[in-house]
């Protein structure tokens, strides 16, 4: 048993899928794994950064943009919440019954 | 229609806002003329080429942390792109108020310039790279 011959509007959607995918501009279809990463930043300088005033909490993208800030004593980074350890009780187990030792 | 008194221009460099150190501001748009003359006219005929876009800045020196100079020696010596957002007056984005804004970079900048008892100011032409330049109305 042979399956049937795709019709020819199968072979033309195909075509028309081929072209689409090969006219997309590179910048439209982003790097697959390739997420921005943005961290909170204390502004330490007279002027606003982004709109937040000194002593104010900006979050910025990684990139030279926020190095050149970093590097002009405009913003630092701000040190991430260190949240208590919670002590957990020691469980104790069982007392085994009987004489199972192995 | 009410004229234009430049009293408080917004001008925000690599997202620092240094309205309060910039004496002047000019923004330049203006795309190659491009030479398209051709045997089918009397005259010549022009046609809008490749952008070529600037914002210049007038900038009064300081050499504190986090100002002028601190900040604009990185992006020079560094060579980093950076943005440059310019509004008529410091309000909000809007239809009477627009925003231009581009990513630039600096080719020059001279840290200390003047004579004697003059303030000192730096000039710094921020050329817009590629098609980054947007005038904003929201």
């Amino acid at each position: 048993m042979h399956a049937p011959e795709p019709s020819e509007a199968y072979h033309a959607q195909r075509a028309a899928n081929r072209e689409a995918k090969n006219a997309a501009a590179p910048a439209a279809t982003p790097i697959r794994g390739a997420v921005e990463v943005r961290q909170a930043y204390e502004v330490l300088g007279r002027h606003a950064i982004a709109g937040v005033r000194k002593g104010g909490a900006v979050m910025l993208p990684n990139g030279p943009q926020t190095d050149a800030l970093i590097e002009a004593g405009h913003i630092k980074l701000q040190p991430a919440e260190k949240k208590p350890v919670e002590k957990s009780e020691p469980v104790k187990s069982a007392p085994k019954k009987g004489t199972d030792n192995g | 229609m009410a004229r234009t008194i430049l009293k408080n221009c917004y001008i925000e460099i690599n997202a620092a806002d240094f309205s309060d150190h910039c004496s002047s501001v000019e923004i330049n748009a203006s795309k190659d003329d491009i030479d398209v003359t051709n045997f089918g006219g009397s005259g010549r005929e022009h046609a809008h080429g490749l952008q070529d876009n600037s914002f210049v800045l007038n900038l009064q020196q300081d050499f504190a942390a986090a100002e002028v100079d601190a900040t604009l020696f990185p992006l020079w010596f560094n060579e980093t792109e950076f943005a440059v957002k310019i509004r008529p007056t410091s309000a909000v984005v809007g239809a009477t108020n627009p925003q231009f804004n581009g990513t630039c970079i600096l080719l020059e900048y001279s840290p200390l310039n003047g004579s004697v008892g003059e303030l000192s100011e730096t000039s710094i032409t921020c050329v817009i790279q590629r098609d980054t330049f947007v005038r904003a109305v929201a």
